[in-house]
């Protein structure tokens, strides 16, 4: 009798263990936002922006961003993490007297560089289905999600499930904030 | 008389019939006055000649309406009328002048930026002649006008229009739009004065912040934003957030004014004077091309089966369903954004805060329709007329 409850003890244990080694092995911690962060955007669209003042609403202190940042501006400066949000803006553009391809080649430099320096680099899409509607936006995203450590959407970006499925397909995890007015909260909560 | 006379006879006679039937629709619409009450916060309504002498007798001697606290802070001016086919701009501002209630600062509306354009239609495209907003008392009746200037007002038109200071070259009917000729000059054609007029307001009258209210098709990617100029980029983005995050069913996105297009207000007041410019746009289905029946159920109601299907082959920028864009959701966010606007700019510089009041945001002016904060003239006590 002895023995077999304690076959069956023996068992639940078993059990247990094989439980708690596969939720450790399936279950990935949330990625980490260091301070301080810096921030541009891919195409010349607001994003960069909308993401500081987001962050200043969450009280976020460090957090800056410049429409032209280049691997020079954060060699050596101390950033912790870059955000490099994605969707174009043919205005923007236009003021900065660029265009997509020299967009993506800025930005895959600074990746570059961010990555050399050790920070996090964060791919982001902001400004929702406004900024997913040619191939220049198209372009940017396909540019920046790959090369960075993990994305971060807002509900509108992802109302066709496009960034659900394309995370999955990158093997990226997927950040996904209410909307842009809740990035910086969002940010705050994976200091 | 023989046949090909009596042929000859019988048209110039239809010819005739149609001058005068045409002649009694422009006229009707050139001398109709639109009548503005004068709301509890207007201290005084001045005439733009006053900043440009050269406009007066002209269409375009438009009414500036003050409206002044009496209280220490800044000065926010809209302009509404800038493009008259695009309606919710004059609605927004009459709202404005008739409600708002000026706690700090100084409110300024011109309801009819450029007055020339309104006084006639597009009506080679069926533009109707007027739109109209009901009321608990009755119509509220508009001149429904074209995007520049009437040629009666401006003429001849250039062979290519070159913008002043710029030098760059624009389309020549250019010339009488009034969003392609900022920042003016006193010896241009009527729209250039009537800009030149008002940056001498702008800066003599020590402006903050200009908005500028319009509306676009949904074919054109500028759609459903604020367009801000560098000084006011922060509170456009902010105001974009929040809106979106807080307020409209439909995200409000932001641009960066470009620094290289030249004679539109979010780059040249900015550029020419101290105050800070905006630019608003909202969905009109009207001004698509891919649009069906042309008329004012279609300019208020804003549902078009065609462009509904234009939306489904990915043409437009901005959503399009049976429910479409009736003028109580773009009324509602133009006002709405105004108001954001002003909020976080007080916010951001408290020593030029601007408190307005009695105003309605997007929600009640869907539950309520622009109508009902549209002021009946018979129980007016002051008005003016544009």
């Amino acid at each position: 009798m002895k023995s077999l409850f304690k076959r069956r003890c023996s068992g639940i244990l078993a059990l247990a263990l094989c439980a708690v080694v596969l939720f450790s092995a399936t279950a990935r911690a949330l990625p980490k936002v260091e301070m301080p962060l810096v921030a541009t955007t891919c195409g010349q669209s607001p994003g960069g922006m909308m993401l500081k003042m987001s962050a200043m609403q969450a009280k976020l202190s460090s957090v800056s961003d410049k429409k032209d940042l280049r691997a020079a501006d954060i060699v050596g400066k101390g950033y912790k993490t870059l955000v490099v949000t994605t969707g174009t803006s043919m205005k923007g553009m236009g003021a900065a007297g660029t265009d997509v391809e020299k967009e993506i080649a800025r930005c895959t430099e600074l990746i570059k560089a961010a990555k050399e320096e050790g920070m996090t680099v964060v791919g982001a899409h902001i400004e929702g289905m406004a900024r997913r509607t040619d191939s220049s936006d198209e372009a940017t995203i396909k540019a920046i999600m790959p090369l960075s450590d993990f994305i971060l959407i807002i509900e509108d970006s992802d109302k066709d499930g496009f960034f659900t499925n394309y995370a999955k397909e990158l093997g990226k995890d997927l950040i996904v904030a209410k909307d842009a007015l809740g990035v910086g909260a969002k940010l705050a909560e994976l200091q | 008389m023989d046949r090909t006379n009596r042929i000859k006879l019988a048209a110039v006679g239809v010819a005739v019939l149609a001058a005068v039937v045409a002649s009694v629709e422009f006229l009707a619409m050139r001398n109709y006055r639109e009548t503005v009450i004068l709301g509890p916060s207007v201290s005084e309504v001045r005439k733009l000649s006053q900043y440009e002498p050269s406009l007066s007798g002209t269409p375009n001697d438009v009414n500036i309406y003050i409206m002044d606290s009496g209280k220490p802070g800044g000065t926010v001016m809209v302009l509404g009328g800038t493009h008259p086919e695009e309606p919710v701009g004059p609605i927004a501002a009459h709202i404005l002048v008739e409600n708002a209630r000026l706690e700090a600062g100084r409110l300024v509306v011109v309801t009819r930026a450029n007055r020339s354009a309104s006084l006639y239609s597009r009506n080679g495209e069926a533009y109707p002649n007027f739109f109209r907003v009901k009321t608990d008392w009755g119509e509220k009746k508009w001149r429904l006008g074209d995007r520049g200037g009437s040629p009666l007002d401006s003429w001849p038109d250039p062979e290519v229009y070159v913008h002043w200071p710029s030098h760059q070259m624009l389309a020549y009917m250019d010339i009488r739009n009034l969003n392609r000729t900022w920042p003016g000059r006193a010896d241009g054609l009527l729209t250039e004065r009537t800009t030149f007029g008002l940056m001498n307001f702008i800066r003599q009258e020590k402006v903050d912040m200009l908005i500028d209210l319009h509306e676009a098709e949904l074919e054109y990617p500028v759609e459903n934003t604020i367009v801000a100029h560098e000084k006011a980029q922060e509170i456009a983005a902010m105001a974009s957030m929040m809106l979106t995050a807080q307020e409209f069913a439909v995200p409000i996105g932001m641009e960066f004014s470009p620094k290289a297009l030249h004679g539109l207000s979010h780059r040249e007041v900015g550029d020419y004077s101290e105050a800070m410019s905006i630019l608003f746009e909202v969905a009109e289905p009207m001004l698509d091309r891919i649009r069906g029946v042309t008329d004012e159920s279609l300019l208020m109601e804003g549902k078009d089966d065609f462009v509904v299907e234009a939306g489904k082959h990915g043409l437009l920028y901005a959503p399009m369903d049976e429910k479409g864009w009736p003028i109580e959701v773009r009324v509602g966010r133009h006002l709405s954004t105004i108001l954001q606007c002003i909020d976080i700019f007080s916010m951001m510089t408290p020593d030029r805060s601007v408190t307005v009041s009695g105003v309605p945001r997007y929600a009640e002016v869907i539950e309520k329709g622009p109508g009902a904060f549209l002021k009946d003239p018979a129980q007016a006590e002051k008005i003016a007329q544009d």
